[in-house]
């Protein structure tokens, strides 16, 4: 098995501010300035901010690859709503104005992996290309693929990250009180074999993801503590020497704390830990582990990721 | 390696919501598209052939709680998979005990929810949609939807990946099978019948007025069609411990991506080779061992002509195997596609009978191929080759083997 | 305007290039580097500008905005 290196990372975090849908919005200003040089005539804004996202983490990296150039990098783009926007808006021209008015250039944004190829297209990733879909888990559960992929050999490269929109639909099929967020990033992963100059960021350490069933959700904090202990043996690692918590769920406020404290107590903790408060919609595994790399305090994080049907854990060891 | 078994196997389609209608509509080489109504009205639509599961059998595996809450996609997935696990011999307090993974694909995910809220809110405004169609169109819920019905515990993944969708989500049933992450997956592709796919694929003048004819000089286009396929993936040994029927082995798996253009395919068919040669030696096989190939066929001009190159480019001109497309009878289900081509797959494994491409009548030259023209034709088989390619350049080819 | 100016205005948009510095005879695809979506979307908006319904097969005709103005007469004209 290999292991697994994060050696570069952006997060794009919204700093706009709309009061009326109560959201930290990602202004142009943000990812216009990234897209220099990108045919982006047509292409929707989750592609264009995750595109903008993918290639900065590149950039970070030194990393430029050519088009020629046969590769299996892959990309991980964990997104709760994708392009369900584009999709919606394509349609609701469909029918004010008929069938035939669309304009066809903007139909290839209706499929739900737009973001994820356009990211292939113009960081010229030859491999897999996975869009992950997991509610507010999207994020967490694509960087746990990604990890896999390479431990296990699959690729030697993947971006893996992805980003959320809130417009007012997606403030809509959220339907709750939470201060939103938008957020956009990458990590790019890479086993040893492919760290030629530089120094890791971290290593990631552990991954697990399982779907919550009515019996689980009754005793949610055992079934996640069970989940991190599972994820940190398969890193080699006891759970003891987890030294922050962070908690990423689906519940109110109040209730996160809770659960976190729960959690806490259930694994006999010492370290810091932190429920976040903003809905980042499928993004908050990106923002809890940008978090990570924008600290510099060298040690073991456990992020865990709940919805009301299913949860993920992810261990990160910043180097 | 532990190798990966398909177990089981269920289908929603065109030509049948059950595994013998289906094999039974395609083998007799039964075209299931045909002219829709309320396309014919509306004077937007210039074309009105669509490919439709006419058959509503397939809903009585489900719960009436089921039908009131869930979309159509994840209705379809509930009930596919229900019918895979009873084809797998694997009863639901088993698949409940195990640690039973999902992992699903899509194009355009719960789109009928879309239709309906969107046409709300254009008679009546965003005010009016009900929570009940917002909370169903997020994607996730398709599977959960398969993951809450039966109970599971397993991971629970939604890798929309276009129309290459049935096999990205079997190659990751497989990955997590090999990173023990699961002991049982439920893998596979659904898309329901979409007006905005319609929409779409008519202004991009893809859609066929009458016929789908892949590989065929006078092919004018891709049906859209819709289904469910879902298979059930194991360890072999656990399978062999069981006394299960192992329908095939998915012995290789290739993922690519073209990085070329979001609609047109690489003019070298530069990931479909890529993915075609690493499921060959994922396989650890030779291009001599492929004994047929499930082609992506959609039958639009720069498909079959670039799916035909990129053969040509691994196999060698004039030696690509037999290969055919069952597109030409049930249309395009998009993200289904790959799913319901690997149980069609795994049926002509089975009967020894290659399925038919109908229609089939001007050879092209730029499609230099034996396509298994009008009828069904016994072969001796064991190893297949099954591709499937998507939009955004999503290529991927899996190699079945008899189990 | 004029059928000619309006074809001329709907192009110059779709193709990002302004109506003094369009060459009426350049390649959409080799001179300006277009691609085969760029042209549906031409043939989309012609449709939807005036009304008609152009040939399918009739793509790979609309190469350059001279071929276009001259397919899009043909149209209108028929339908006068």
């Amino acid at each position: 098995m290999n292991k697994v290196y994060i050696t570069s990372a952006n997060t794009i975090i919204g700093t706009g501010w709309d009061a009326e849908q109560n959201c930290h919005k990602i202004l142009p200003q943000q990812y216009e300035p990234l897209l220099q040089s990108v045919p982006t005539r047509n292409m929707d804004r989750i592609s264009k901010i995750a595109l903008a996202a993918a290639r900065s983490t590149l950039e970070a990296r030194g990393i430029t690859v050519s088009k020629d150039t046969p590769n299996n990098y892959g990309i991980l783009f964990g997104t709760q709503f994708s392009a369900l926007d584009s999709i919606h808006n394509f349609d609701m021209e469909a029918l004010k104005k008929g069938a035939l008015a669309v304009n066809p250039g903007l139909f290839p944004n209706t499929v739900l992996n737009a973001p994820a190829c356009q990211a292939s297209i113009h960081c010229r990733f030859a491999g897999p290309v996975y869009t992950v879909c997991s509610g507010p888990l999207s994020t967490l559960d694509a960087l746990g693929i990604g990890y896999n992929l390479i431990r296990s050999g699959v690729t030697s490269m993947v971006l893996a990250g992805g980003a959320d929109e809130a417009e007012p639909l997606h403030c809509a099929m959220q339907n709750n009180k939470k201060e939103k967020g938008e957020a956009a990033g990458f990590l790019l992963l890479e086993s040893a074999d492919t760290i030629h100059c530089g120094t890791p960021l971290a290593e990631i350490a552990g991954y697990a993801s399982c779907a919550l069933h009515q019996k689980q959700r009754t005793t949610l904090s055992f079934t996640l503590a069970d989940m991190i202990t599972t994820a940190v043996k398969s890193g080699g690692i006891s759970a003891r020497d987890i030294a922050c918590l962070s908690l990423y769920a689906w519940l109110p406020a109040n209730e996160s704390e809770r659960l976190l404290a729960d959690l806490y107590t259930e694994l006999k903790l010492n370290g810091t830990r932190e429920a976040i408060k903003t809905d980042w919609m499928g993004s908050g595994g990106i923002v809890q582990a940008n978090k990570i790399i924008g600290s510099k305090h060298k040690a073991l994080w456990c992020l865990v990721n709940a919805d009301e049907d299913k949860a993920a854990v992810l261990i990160i060891k910043r180097l | 390696m532990n190798k990966t078994a398909i177990t089981g196997m269920g289908i929603i389609s065109s030509a049948g919501t059950n595994l013998t209608d289906f094999w039974n509509t395609l083998s007799c080489g039964t075209v299931t598209y045909k002219e829709i109504p309320e396309y014919k009205a509306d004077k937007n639509f210039r074309t009105h052939i669509g490919a439709r599961v006419q058959d509503s059998t397939w809903q009585k595996n489900l719960t009436e709680m089921q039908r009131q809450s869930f979309g159509k996609a994840a209705l379809y997935a509930v009930s596919a998979s229900r019918s895979a696990l009873e084809n797998a011999k694997i009863d639901m307090d088993t698949a409940s005990r195990l640690r039973t993974a999902v992992v699903l694909s899509t194009t355009m995910g719960e789109i009928q929810t879309e239709e309906a809220f969107s046409e709300i809110r254009h008679q009546e405004g965003f005010g009016k949609i009900p929570q009940n169609l917002l909370r169903q169109y997020r994607t996730d819920h398709i599977a959960s939807a398969v993951s809450s019905a039966l109970q599971l515990s397993g991971p629970t993944y939604m890798v929309p990946a276009a129309c290459a969708g049935g096999n990205y989500a079997v190659g990751l049933g497989k990955n997590i099978l090999e990173w023990n992450l699961a002991d049982i997956v439920i893998a596979g592709g659904v898309d329901v019948f979409s007006r905005v796919a319609f929409t779409g694929f008519q202004r991009l003048l893809s859609l066929s007025p009458d016929l789908c004819k892949p590989f065929d000089r006078e092919r004018k286009g891709l049906i859209l069609g819709e289904g469910c396929g879902i298979v059930i993936l194991e360890r072999e040994q656990c399978a062999h411990a069981r006394n299960a029927k192992i329908h095939g082995i998915l012995a290789g798996v290739g993922l690519t991506a073209d990085r070329h253009h979001m609609t047109a395919p690489h003019p070298d068919g530069d990931g479909a080779v890529r993915a075609i040669r690493q499921a060959i030696q994922e396989a650890e096989g030779t291009v001599q061992d492929i004994d047929y190939i499930s082609a992506h066929g959609t039958g639009t001009i720069s498909n079959d002509k670039t799916e035909v190159k990129a053969l040509e480019t691994v196999f060698g001109g004039g030696s690509v195997p037999p290969l055919s497309s069952i597109k030409s009878m049930i249309g395009h289900p998009m993200g289904a596609a790959g799913a319901i081509e690997l149980i069609a797959c795994l049926q002509m494994l089975e009967n020894n009978l290659l399925l038919p491409t109908v229609h089939y009548e001007t050879p092209d030259p730029a499609c230099n191929i034996d396509c298994v023209p009008g009828t069904a034709r016994k072969a001796k088989l064991s190893c297949i080759l099954s591709n499937s390619l998507g939009f955004g350049g999503q290529s991927s080819s899996i190699i079945i083997t008899r189990g | 305007m004029n059928c000619d100016e309006k074809v001329k205005e709907i192009v110059c948009e779709i193709v990002g290039v302004s109506k003094e510095e369009i060459d009426p005879d350049a390649s959409f695809m080799d001179d300006m580097g277009l691609d085969s979506l760029r042209a549906l979307e031409i043939l989309a908006a012609i449709e939807n500008a005036f009304g008609i319904t152009i040939d399918p097969q009739r793509l790979q005709e609309m190469t350059t905005l001279n071929h276009v103005i001259k397919l899009t007469r043909e149209y209108t004209e028929a339908d006068q």
